[in-house]
C-alpha cells in the first residue's frame, strides 16, 4: 500500500506536524510506504512529486483549510479528513483511506 | 535552541490546577515573570480565541494551548505536568501533559523549526512516557534534545 497525504491547518505551527509524524508513524507500523508534504507555517516542505501522486494508491487530505496545490491529485481517490483526526485518530483514517480504494 | 524555548524556569512539573482556567492563567503568569510575554491578558486573549477555533486537546493526554500574538516578546513554551489530569475540554478524556506556545506576531524560521519538531516527538508514546517519568526539568529538555531514532 502506498500513500501520500498533505497536512496543513491554520495556524501551522504545530498541528500540521503532529499529524505529519502521526500518519508516519501509524501508516509505517502496518508496512505501508508514506510520504506526507507538510504546509504548515513555514511553507510547503517534505513537496510531493509528480511521480509519487502518480505511484500513490491513495491519498489523504488531513486539513482544515484549502490544499495548495490541489489539481496535482486529479483522477486520484482521495480521503479528506480534519487535521485532528489524523493526530488523534490515525489508525481510523488509514482505514477509511483503505476502505476507499477497496470499494 | 530547544533549550531557549523550552526552559526549566517556565515549566511545572507538579501542577494541579482547579480548572484548565486556572491551569492556562498560571501557564501564562509564569511565560510573563520570565520574560517571554509583556501582557499576559492580550497573550491569553490570543490564547483563547484559538480555543474557539476547536480545542487543542490533541489527545494521547496531550493540550498545546497557543497564542501568536504582539504581547509575546520571544518564543516560548510552558510546560505543566499533571499526575492527576484535567479534564482540559470537558469530554471525559484527561490532559497530563500541557505545552502552552507563545509565539510572537513574526516568527523566525528557526524558532518554528524548533516548534514542529517539538510537536513530532510528542507523537511518539516513547517521548510521552520519558515526559511523564522526568525528574526535572533538564530530563524534559533530553527527550526533545536526542537526534529522531
Amino acid at each position: 500500500m502506498k500513500v501520500v497525504a498533505i497536512t496543513a491547518c491554520p495556524t501551522g505551527i504545530a498541528h500540521t506536524y503532529m499529524a505529519a509524524e502521526n500518519l508516519q508513524i501509524t501508516a509505517k507500523a502496518r508496512g505501508w510506504s508514506v510520504k506526507v508534504e507538510t504546509q504548515g507555517s513555514m511553507g510547503r516542505e517534505n513537496q510531493l512529486t509528480a511521480s509519487e501522486i502518480q505511484a500513490a494508491d491513495v491519498v489523504i487530505f488531513a486539513v482544515d483549510m484549502a490544499v495548495e496545490g490541489e489539481s496535482r491529485f486529479k483522477g486520484k481517490p482521495i480521503l479528506k479528513v480534519g487535521v485532528a483526526e489524523a493526530i488523534k485518530r490515525a489508525a481510523q483514517v488509514l482505514d477509511q483511506a483503505q476502505a476507499l480504494i477497496d470499494k | 535552541m530547544i533549550g531557549e524555548i523550552l526552559h526549566p524556569r517556565i515549566m511545572m512539573l507538579n501542577s494541579a490546577p482547579a480548572s484548565k482556567e486556572a491551569l492556562l492563567n498560571d501557564m501564562a503568569q509564569l511565560l510573563e515573570q520570565q520574560g517571554y510575554v509583556q501582557d499576559k491578558k492580550a497573550y491569553l486573549e490570543a490564547v483563547y480565541e484559538r480555543e474557539t477555533l476547536g480545542s487543542t486537546y490533541i489527545g494521547h493526554g496531550v493540550a498545546i494551548p497557543h497564542g501568536k500574538s504582539p504581547a509575546v516578546t520571544k518564543t516560548g513554551v510552558a510546560f505543566a505536568r499533571m499526575a492527576e489530569g484535567l479534564d482540559y475540554d470537558g469530554q471525559g478524556e484527561l490532559a497530563h501533559l500541557i505545552f502552552m506556545i507563545a509565539a510572537p506576531a513574526e516568527s523566525d524560521n528557526e524558532h518554528l523549526k524548533v516548534l514542529a519538531m517539538l510537536a513530532r516527538k510528542l507523537m511518539h508514546e516513547s517521548n510521552r512516557c520519558r515526559l511523564m517519568e522526568a525528574a526535572c526539568g533538564l530530563g524534559v529538555i533530553k527527550v526533545f534534545e536526542e537526534e529522531k531514532e
